[in-house]
């Protein structure tokens, strides 16, 4: 967990003079790294500044990647030619599909990764863009003239850019608590970062304050695994990333146990000694992530709560119990650990802790995420109030690729909430704002049935490929699937069977008339792709993931027509953009209360400003009015685009 | 760049139709004339199913009659004039309907808007800013379109203010509340499948959902406001041949009650009465009596007619002859909008009356009036009995909230119906999910949006989630 001085030199500079650079990143976990990444892909000149060279891709929490809602995450930074996707694939040790009882929209790839070949892979991945270098250093502050970025300051010397992405995760103003114990720290045994909240606080930005936990770390060697649970790898495995067709890293299984009487008996009695409830932490916690002493008192009539064993990685020696963070006193984490099933001689390796630290108001960011109040400053993970490494790379990569656009005066990334989860995600923290650590889930997602896993490439990878952040590579392969895809959905779109004439062939359906096509008939519950293979034995030759795409659309068709229209609707308001420059002091008859919040939050669009709450619709005919007569003055060019 | 966006989102068919949208444009007071304003690709389409006639010529006032989609009755002698697009404030085709004055006319007219498929009532400021989509921005230059504006939203706002008081919108709410939480737990099970959330979610969800629906569809049955609005409340008078059906009905009639109209037909027909009983009007019918083996044609229809009007009616008076003993068949008829009419009060011992009260009483029927419909005694009684039944069943009818708001109450609540029916055990989750979203979609119409961060607030109280 301490710094290793010799893993210090990635490689040699690539950018030729420290001065080119045109986009520096801060911080390198998930969203720095992505970030960086993204910008050099684009064709920036980029550095990445961390603290210390070997936390690049560390994982701070729990060794797994992916979920309900943060495996769609993935797939779509993948679909835009991101890194973690692939990383994943290449040091996942148990990969499992969460939900594959259920349909395909709300599917959810999740994989263990071993922690040491993450960070390996993020860092080849990293060497291999050309444009991007790597600089192990402390950012002492923001080099800033006329509220505009004009470089980073370091401990020795300034270095000019023209944007910056910074991510510094937990590390602004982080302070871990083990119960009474206070250290300030961005993670255990790290420095935080103050100055940096100085400047914020300068520039009149609004900061919160949230709370995060994690577990104690075992020994494996400690655990007797024969009383527990085994859950093993599925056995066909999908790859994360739209570039894999398999994974090459051996499989190995998690361990399950739980709680029981005794556990909770020994929490209850030490309760008033955890930090959270001795009053010692009075930051907001995550909901769906508790600690253990939250999980006992809230939910009290529980006699038992599931704990994961996680293998850090394939070599390692660590556990990481998930289900059971905490920030009890050193003594009682080891009496309570050892009160469990298959944990009677666990030897905790590091114990478990709660951390508070800053956060910026992600109300104060743009679409892009982009700052309102410095120009060509770019937010992007923790920082911005979110949690999980998934939301922390989704907005790393827009962040990255809008500051490598900037910097080259290319139009803004943009996704919308009808396009993917990142644009949820994103639309939801710069519009509504964060009351707690923000992660996805599904149900964020009104289009869900759309936003799939499945399709994340034939949604995104067209947008990324023209926006310039998709290599060649992916480029040749995502067209050569498109156009198979295309084929065949043409070429059986127009075969088309009325229901005698599949009772004829042997399927039985409803005797009404409609006719349908092979993919149609998927819709009834008995009819599976193996049926079908034994009448029309020429599908067999479909690829598997040409077939459940197609298959999903008949599926989900009749709902998802409802949503294209919703949809529809939604574009139509996002066309109706707001200039960059607009005063709202000057728009005539808005109420104090509107201006208040259109001059904090922003909006670059009619739909934003619809989502911000309370705003009126008088309000919004008003602004748009005003948006037009100044937009004919300048351009003489009506103001819809 | 901007332009290849553009390009990219054709590869989505966004050509899909927008929804079509209406508002009235007058006050919700009195007026001599209302008018309602239609936009949207169903224009056309509006104007050919309400008027059953062709598209008329482009912006010119027709006087035309407007019918009921469901029955063809009349709605209104109405001025409908037709706009073509793109010459017209939005951008869209529009429609402006100009109907008489009175709520229940209005309220008719939008009942019927909101059967049509893709109609739906305008949001606050929805015109213009499809104007604005539309580039109609000359339109905003003009004089006096804030005052229009503003009228629109200051209408949304009332009919919003309506919506948060009343009897009504409790029970809305708590419906709300109830989908809320089927929904959230619905997304437990979807969104946290490794967390600790029962097994056996899914199947609890589905039976608790049809269970609401039936208490949705008895509400939608019980509180058919515009057509008792319109037509008045319906009682039968129902029981065997000459048991004084038609004797009561007279002298009901007799009494100091205004008479509206008299139809009569063959005796096997029905005869209607109107009346105002305290300002309600009231339809009375005399049904032909009911016979076990109708003897031919005529009076096997009059029975089937009989039988129509009997399930129909708000309220039953079932006659029977005091001085004969009860066929079970007949008491069979007794159902929980049933008063029960002892007749031939005057040939009847007091003891004779308390033992047959006695009898029924012992069947569980309670709701009984005695009388004489040949010298009159007991009507009032009979009458007084009627009004406190109406007025406690129809309440809301005659004294709760605004018309207007309670027709797309109904509207929203028909809306949530419909999409709750389509949920069942053998579809996806996340599409039963879908559905129950859409049915919380339309019910917030009535009692507010949905929040996604209310729904999991359920979510993390009910579940304990944190893998």
């Amino acid at each position: 967990m301490f710094n290793t001085k010799k893993d210090k030199k990635i490689g040699k500079s690539k950018v030729s003079r420290e001065t080119n650079y045109k986009v520096i990143v801060i911080g390198g976990g998930h969203a720095g790294c992505e970030a960086a990444a993204a910008a050099a892909r684009i064709g920036s000149p980029t550095l990445l500044i961390t603290n210390n060279k070997s936390k690049i891709g560390e994982m701070s929490c729990n060794p797994s990647i992916g979920g309900l809602g943060k495996g769609h995450l993935v797939k779509e930074i993948d679909s835009l030619d991101g890194i973690i996707g692939k990383a994943t694939d290449l040091s996942g040790i148990q990969f499992r599909v969460l939900n594959r009882s259920k349909g395909p929209a709300v599917r959810g790839l999740r994989a263990q990764a071993d922690r040491n070949l993450y960070k390996k892979a993020i860092k080849s991945l990293l060497k291999k863009e050309k444009n991007l270098d790597i600089l192990e250093e402390e950012v002492i502050d923001l080099d800033i003239t006329n509220k505009s970025i004009s470089g980073v300051v370091l401990p020795k010397k300034k270095v000019p850019c023209e944007t910056v992405v910074l991510t510094t995760g937990t590390f602004l103003n982080g302070l871990i608590h083990i119960g009474n114990k206070k250290i300030p720290a961005g993670r255990i045994g790290e420095k935080a970062t103050y100055g940096l909240s100085k400047t914020f606080k300068k520039y009149g930005f609004k900061l919160g304050r949230m709370k995060t936990g994690t577990p104690p770390r075992i020994a494996k060697k400690s655990i007797n695994f024969k009383k527990l649970i085994k859950q093993n790898s599925d056995k066909k495995i999908t790859p994360f990333s739209f570039m894999n067709n398999s994974i090459k890293v051996k499989q190995v299984p998690c361990f399950i146990t739980s709680t029981n009487e005794k556990t909770h008996k020994i929490i209850e009695k030490n309760i008033v000694k955890s930090a959270i409830y001795s009053g010692q932490i009075k930051s907001t916690g995550p909901r769906y992530c508790p600690s253990i002493e939250d999980k006992i008192v809230r939910f009290k009539d529980k006699k038992q709560h599931h704990i994961f064993l996680e293998p850090e990685g394939l070599n390692s020696d660590v556990i990481y119990p998930n289900g059971i963070s905490t920030s009890l006193p050193e003594n009682i984490q080891k009496n309570f650990v050892q009160s469990i099933v298959g944990l009677e001689n666990a030897k905790i390796l590091q114990y478990g802790y709660a951390i508070e630290y800053d956060y910026v108001d992600p109300l104060q960011l743009s679409n892009t995420l982009e700052t309102n109040k410095i120009k060509n400053l770019y937010l992007a993970g923790q920082i911005n109030g979110t949690t999980g490494y998934e939301e922390a790379a989704a907005q790393g990569i827009v962040a990255g690729i809008n500051a490598s656009l900037k910097v080259m005066k290319k139009a803004e990334f943009v996704l919308s909430r009808s396009e993917a989860y990142i644009g949820v995600l994103i639309d939801d923290l710069i519009n509504k704002g964060v009351t707690e650590p923000y992660r996805m889930f599904t149900s964020r997602a009104e289009y869900r049935l759309l936003l799939r896993s499945d399709n994340a490439d034939l949604r995104l990878t067209p947008k990324g490929i023209s926006t310039g952040c998709v290599k060649k590579e992916r480029e040749k392969r995502f067209k050569k699937k498109e156009l198979l895809l295309k084929k065949i959905d043409k070429k059986y779109k127009k075969k088309t069977f009325s229901p005698n004439k599949l009772l004829k062939l042997g399927i039985k359906i409803n005797l009404d008339g409609k006719k349908r096509n092979i993919f149609d008939l998927l819709v009834f519950k008995d009819i599976n792709r193996k049926k079908l293979e034994e009448i029309w034995p020429e599908i067999r030759q479909i690829p598997n993931d040409i077939f459940e795409e197609l298959e999903t659309k008949s599926v989900y068709k009749g709902y998802v027509d409802r949503q294209l229209q919703d949809i529809n609707d939604l574009k139509k308001d996002e066309e109706l953009k707001i200039p960059d420059n607009l005063d709202y002091n000057e728009i005539p008859n808005l109420a104090t209360e509107d201006l208040e919040k259109l001059n904090y939050i922003k909006p670059k669009n009619l739909g934003e400003i619809t989502r911000i709450s309370g705003v009126t619709p008088a309000a919004v005919i008003n602004i748009l009015r005003f948006v037009n007569k100044k937009t004919n003055k300048n351009s003489k060019k009506k103001w819809a685009i | 760049m901007i332009v290849k966006q553009k390009k990219m989102d054709k590869r989505i068919n966004y050509k899909l139709n927008l929804d079509t949208i209406f508002a009235s444009a007058s006050s919700m007071g009195l007026s001599a004339i209302k008018t309602v304003r239609i936009s949207g690709n169903e224009a056309k389409k509006i104007f050919k199913i309400l008027t059953k006639k062709k598209l008329s010529k482009a912006r010119y006032s027709n006087l035309i009659n407007l019918y009921d989609i469901k029955n063809s009755s009349l709605i209104d002698k109405a001025i409908v004039v037709w706009f073509p697009s793109p010459k017209t404030y939005t951008g869209e085709d529009m429609l402006e309907i100009n109907i008489h004055g009175g709520s229940s006319v209005l309220e008719h007219l939008i009942e019927n808007l909101l059967l049509i498929k893709n109609v739906r009532e305008a949001n606050p400021g929805e015109f213009t800013k499809r104007a604005f989509r539309n580039n109609k921005i000359d339109f905003l230059e003009a004089e006096g379109i804030m005052d229009l504006i503003n009228a629109e939203t200051k209408y949304q706002k009332s009919l919003a203010m309506h919506q948060v008081s009343g009897e009504l919108s409790t029970i809305f709410k708590k419906w709300n509340k109830k989908l809320l939480k089927l929904l959230a737990h619905f997304e437990g099970q979807i969104d946290f499948p490794e967390d600790e959330v029962p097994k056996n979610t899914h199947e609890k969800v589905i039976s608790q959902v049809s269970d609401l629906i039936k208490e949705i569809e008895f509400f939608l049955s019980e509180n058919k406001r515009g057509d008792v609005i319109r037509h008045g409340i319906e009682i039968a008078i129902i029981g065997k041949p000459n048991v004084g059906k038609s004797s009561l009905i007279n002298q009901i009639a007799k009494k100091d009650i205004s008479i509206v109209s008299k139809t009569s037909g063959t005796t096997r027909d029905i005869i209607e009465t109107k009346i105002n009983l305290s300002n309600i009007p009231i339809i009375i019918s005399d049904t032909a009596g009911l016979k076990k083996r109708p003897k031919n044609n005529v009076e096997k229809e009059g029975v089937v007619r009989s039988k129509r009007k009997i399930k129909n009616c708000n309220l039953k008076l079932l006659v029977m002859d005091g001085t004969k003993n009860f066929e079970k068949d007949i008491l069979k008829l007794v159902c929980n909008k049933t008063i029960i009419v002892l007749n031939k009060k005057d040939l009847l011992s007091d003891k004779n009356i308390v033992n047959k009260i006695k009898y029924l009483n012992e069947n569980n029927l309670n709701q009984i009036s005695v009388i004489s419909a040949k010298n009159g005694s007991g009507i009032n009684t009979l009458l007084n009995e009627i009004e406190k039944y109406i007025k406690y069943k129809y309440k809301n009818v005659f004294f709760g909230e605004p018309s207007l708001t309670r027709t797309r109450h109904r509207a929203y609540l028909r809306k949530c119906f419909i999409n709750l029916k389509k949920i069942n055990n053998n579809k996806n989750p996340e599409l039963n999910a879908e559905d129950l979203r859409l049915s919380l979609n339309a019910l917030g119409n009535v009692t507010g949006e949905y929040e996604v961060e209310k729904m999991l607030d359920i979510v993390f109280k009910d579940f304990c989630i944190g893998k």
